[in-house]
């Protein structure tokens, strides 16, 4: 619906100026201070979450490994091996902190979720179920929920949001393989408001997609193209504490901020220039420090940049 | 172009196309997007004169076959991240096949898979999403690798890499083959099955996506732990000495690989286009490569701080000479170092190059471990029981069972190496297969002052040496000699009746000498149980003519001397075979003719007391007028004596008449008369003696052969007369009295009647 007003704002205006080139649309900017990066020796690292004390925990998922850095950058430790057993990982992606310390990991290709404390000490894992005729369960990212404990988790295979309590208990799911809304195609990386709505990235049907916290539709953020506002290959996504949806593309190497309804607000910008990512991916916010992480796939690093505006 | 077009048309084309196009996006938006997933450069942004997000690059969208943006690394990364399907690791942490590089001289890239504008290989090269060969459904997991082909058996991998497809001819890996040792590791590691589970393929060693080694194979193999998944025997070759890394790390391959960059089996073998059969990957000097595999290292012109054979070394590249018995243990091999029954005897024979210890697989030796005849790569241990030599020398296995084991009879006695026979095995006492001190692969120092064929024995059997209680004595059947004299001579070239003739460096050569050896066969105790081997019991027996060593078995019927004194074994059968005649008569070493042979009887070989004719039987009183030659004869011709009687009543002649014996005569000539001297030896000036006349191992000269079945009486001229009287040396000092001189001489009643 926002789409078609645009549109016929756009006609209207076109009835009494010529277009021209010199009216073409402009990129606005968010404007973004680099702070440092950090780079850790990982191998295509996929996704961050801030631990309560400001700690990093990076998802090294190709080394099957969690790294931890402070704040500063500075390696802590690092936990998780390859395999199948407790505590042991198979190329995981996603990661996400509760509030209450617990780590939750997306072990993707174990098909399961495991749990630590902030040490890395196993606490416990559950699998993703699925259901006959599904894939094999590919959870490729978790978000722990304020509401109720629940878990999140994106089946990225089956095209489903599925959820549970903390404790590993299925609560509900939703989502299906298409393009309507509440549909997916290769549901992504999660993050939540202050309002416990869940966004989802669409990576296929490029968009990032808000729900209510029991899976109700809300709103499309992003459309498909290459123009400002438009995703092409959207990977993560971050809320500030102004609810601002930051999305990042990892193919234009871009990041861009919408509203949580999902009007365009500009792209991340250093020097009035937007800047350039390599591959980013999985991001997260650290509202107390107004910093962003972005992970960087393909170079290997965490970025960490501060938003002025 | 498209940034160029101003948008100024009039309002109503505009919203006439919107209220149209309104409904067909909805249809249409979707398909076209799908395309643009990958094609990102088809999106309608670009032909806007809005900025987009990332820069538009023309020319290379829409041209077939051709690599543009759609074909980038990165439009497939920006799916295969994890979060559409996950080929990081697969793809992106680990090597994988190149691309972005033109195809070397070595690839032959066929139309069908396509190049990039630049002429390079790109991923679209070997992969379409539009499905054009393989897969063309996928898999139970739901995947599809889109390869423009099917890869069935690698066979997408062979339109390009036909040299390594053409193994043969490239010297390369071979393919398209059974390996039953194929381990469910190699699978879990990344191998590819064929459609025959264990037949070798391309991607049984390489993986084109995701390799853990270089060149794109399945795993690290910088030690070589690809090579030693299916040549699992071969991995006892790390850490030994022909791990290269330890020996010769500064020695490159062919390849020019340093040890370490090769890996243990790479600084040999290289899977593709080796520099010859065997996957050699080393330098060869000229010659038949199964022998050069190794001599180019160890022989007589390398370079290196290693073993070498030396001079003196086992022959290889020969024919064995009991194939049959040959065990397949110790395989024979073509000139091409391919295991052939009916090849020949190679290195290889012996040696297995990649494992030190044949006892025991864990022990690898090291870089500064001597071997022995335990280890050094063999085959099989030859310590102790010589087990490696005898597998081929199998006529040599009575050695074991006999005095001639130093283990058993000398076991302090150390050979060239310094090793006693426990440790060198039965053999290596006087045999080494390589730097032996000389012909024989002797395994003792030689003197270059005697023949070495002479040393071969005398090396022990000397007054000090380990034999020294077997010498041969000071009366001994004559060594280095010729066999001119021996009547009839020898026509079968290199042995006499089988009894080989040799030169001073040991060789078995035509017309040449006798010496120890042409009686003597060192390794077999028992010539009449020549095939006894293991079973045969070790006595440490005293020897006499049946065993001792001998070539032939010469006793009770004296082959073995007869094989050369074929005019002297007329004697068998006649009155002067004891076995006729006097069965139970001892000679000086107490033995019958049964024990001591026929020839024994009267002749010793080895230390005899007797300087003349090696005589072996006490020797008779002769009178003032008789020689040490009548001596002989009277030793039985005598009263008491086994022949007393056969005793001339008169026989003598003055000896102070000295007789001329050559002057008219033809030394060869039936009718000559030989005269003796004091030593027994023939001279051309002397007095008669009884073998003047009589030829003691002849009967009759008329009968020129023997008689075994008959014992003949002499009778009127025969008597063991060399000759008729009336033409013998007699007749040239007597002339027309010679017969009768001679009967005054012999016939006592003659003489009564001239009286």
């Amino acid at each position: 619906m926002i789409k078609n007003k645009s549109i016929f704002a756009y006609l209207i205006i076109s009835l009494f100026f010529p277009i021209s080139p010199d009216l073409a649309h402009s990129v606005e900017c968010i404007r973004s201070k680099f702070l440092f990066d950090i780079r850790p020796g990982a191998d295509q690292p996929s996704d961050a979450a801030i631990a309560p004390n400001g700690d990093i925990y990076l998802v090294d998922g190709v080394n099957n490994r969690i790294m931890i850095f402070d704040s500063n950058g500075r390696q802590k430790f690092v936990f998780g091996t390859e395999g199948a057993a407790e505590g042991e990982f198979r190329h995981p992606l996603g990661i996400d902190i509760s509030d209450d310390g617990n780590v939750f990991i997306a072990d993707t290709g174990n098909h399961r979720v495991q749990v630590f404390d902030l040490k890395g000490n196993f606490l416990h894992l559950f699998a993703v179920k699925t259901e006959p005729g599904e894939k094999p369960a590919d959870p490729v990212d978790v978000l722990a929920s304020k509401l109720k404990n629940y878990l999140y988790v994106s089946d990225n295979d089956n095209h489903k949001i599925k959820v549970f309590n903390q404790r590993g208990n299925f609560e509900f799911q939703w989502g299906k393989f298409g393009e309507g809304a509440g549909e997916f195609r290769y549901p992504g990386i999660l993050a939540s408001n202050e309002f416990n709505q869940v966004f989802v990235v669409d990576v296929l049907n490029t968009r990032v997609q808000s729900f209510d916290p029991f899976g109700k539709h809300l709103d499309d953020i992003g459309s498909w193209g290459v123009l400002p506002g438009n995703l092409f290959r959207p990977k993560g996504v971050a809320i500030d504490k102004n609810n601002r949806v930051f999305v990042s593309d990892s193919y234009m190497g871009l990041i861009q901020v919408f509203t949580d309804l999902g009007r365009f607000l500009g792209v991340v910008c250093e020097s009035n220039v937007k800047r350039k990512f390599t591959t980013p991916v999985g991001m997260v916010m650290d509202d107390k420090r107004n910093r962003l992480y972005v992970v960087e796939m393909r170079a290997n690093k965490i970025s960490i940049i501060e938003i002025l505006n | 172009m498209f940034r160029s077009i101003s948008f100024a048309y009039p309002f109503i084309i505009m919203v006439a196309f919107l209220s149209i196009s309104s409904t067909a996006t909805a249809a249409y938006m979707p398909s076209r997007r799908d395309c643009a997933i990958c094609h990102v450069m088809w999106i309608d942004d670009f032909r806007t004169d809005k900025e987009t997000l990332i820069e538009w690059q023309p020319g290379n969208v829409l041209m077939k076959d051709t690599q543009g943006v759609v074909s980038s690394e990165d439009i497939c990364y920006s799916c295969h991240d994890g979060y559409v399907l996950d080929s990081r690791s697969t793809v992106w942490k680990f090597n994988q096949h190149k691309t972005f590089i033109k195809p070397t001289t070595r690839v032959t890239v066929p139309p069908s898979l396509t190049l990039s504008n630049k002429g390079e290989l790109y991923c679209g090269t070997c992969h379409t999403p539009h499905v054009t060969g393989s897969p063309p459904e996928a898999d139970l997991a739901g995947l599809t690798t889109f390869l423009r082909k099917k890869n069935v058996d690698s066979n997408l991998c062979e339109m390009c890499h036909i040299n390594q497809a053409d193994y043969r001819v490239t010297n390369g890996h071979p393919l398209h083959i059974m390996e039953p040792n194929f381990s469910d590791s190699l699978f879990q590691m990344g191998s590819k099955k064929a459609a025959e589970r264990n037949k070798i393929i391309c991607q049984t060693c390489h993986i084109v996506h995701g390799a853990k080694g270089e060149k794109i194979v399945i795993t690290e193999n910088k030690n070589s732990e690809l090579c030693i998944i299916c040549h699992d025997k071969q991995k006892q070759l790390v850490n030994s000495k022909h791990d290269l890394r330890l020996t010769l790390p500064d020695v490159k391959n062919a390849k020019q690989q340093l040890p370490s960059e090769s890996g243990p089996c790479g600084a040999c073998h290289a899977p593709h286009n080796a520099v010859n059969k065997r996957l050699w990957a080393r330098q060869l000097a000229p010659g038949n490569l199964a022998a050069q595999m190794c001599l180019t290292c160890h022989g007589s012109k390398n370079i290196y701080d290693i073993k070498q054979i030396g001079q003196h070394s086992h022959p290889i590249n020969v024919a064995p000479s009991v194939k049959d018995a040959i065990p397949h243990e110790l395989p024979l091999f073509s000139e091409s170092a391919a295991r052939n029954p009916a090849g020949r005897i190679q290195c290889f024979t012996c040696h297995e190059v990649h494992r030190w210890d044949p006892s025991s697989p864990i022990n690898t030796g090291g870089k500064d471990i001597e071997g022995d005849a335990a280890t050094s790569f063999l085959r099989m241990s030859n310590s102790r029981s010589s087990t490696l030599c005898l597998a081929c020398h199998i006529d040599k296995k009575q050695l074991v069972a006999s005095d001639h084991n130093l283990e058993v009879t000398a076991p302090d006695e150390k050979n060239l190496f310094g090793f006693a026979p426990q440790d060198s095995g039965p053999c290596g006492a006087c045999h080494i297969p390589h730097n032996a001190a000389g012909n024989k692969l002797w395994a003792k120092e030689l003197s270059a002052d005697k023949e070495v064929v002479t040393q071969l024995c005398t090396g022990c059997h000397h007054k000090d040496g380990s034999a020294k209680a077997k010498l041969v004595g000071q009366n001994s059947h004559p060594l280095n000699v010729g066999i001119e004299k021996l009547k009839p001579p020898p026509t079968d070239g290199q042995t006499v009746k089988s009894l080989p003739l040799y030169d001073g460096g040991g060789n078995i050569k035509a017309g040449q000498k006798i010496v120890c050896l042409t009686c003597h066969e060192p390794h077999t105790w028992d010539p009449g149980n020549g095939g006894a081997g293991s079973d045969y019991v070790f006595k440490n027996m005293e020897g006499d003519n049946s065993n001792s060593f001998l070539r032939k078995v010469n006793s009770p019927s004296s082959a073995l001397c007869g094989s050369c004194h074929a005019d002297k074994a007329l004697v068998a059968g006649t009155a002067h075979d004891l076995n006729v005649t006097a069965p139970e008569a001892k000679n000086l070493g107490g033995q019958t003719v049964k024990e001591s042979g026929l020839c024994g009887t009267c002749h010793f070989v080895h230390n005899s007391p007797n300087k003349v004719k090696l005589w072996a039987r006490p020797l008779g009183r002769v009178k003032k007028h008789q020689g040490v030659m009548d001596a002989l004869c009277t030793g039985c011709h005598s009263k008491k004596n086994i022949a007393q009687k056969k005793i001339p009543r008169i026989a003598w002649h003055p000896r102070e008449k000295l007789i001329i014996n050559t002057t008219q005569f033809n030394k060869k000539g039936n009718d000559y008369t030989p005269l003796f001297g004091d030593n027994g030896q023939e001279v051309e000036m002397g007095n008669i003696s009884c073998t003047s006349c009589h030829n003691a191992h002849l009967w009759s000269y008329l009968v020129g052969q023997k008689n075994a079945t008959e014992n003949p009486e002499g009778k009127g001229a025969y008597k063991f007369l060399r000759t008729a009287s009336k033409n013998t040396v007699c007749v040239v000092c007597h002339g027309p009295e010679a017969l009768f001189r001679y009967l005054y001489f012999h016939d006592p009643e003659m003489r009564a009647t001239f009286k």
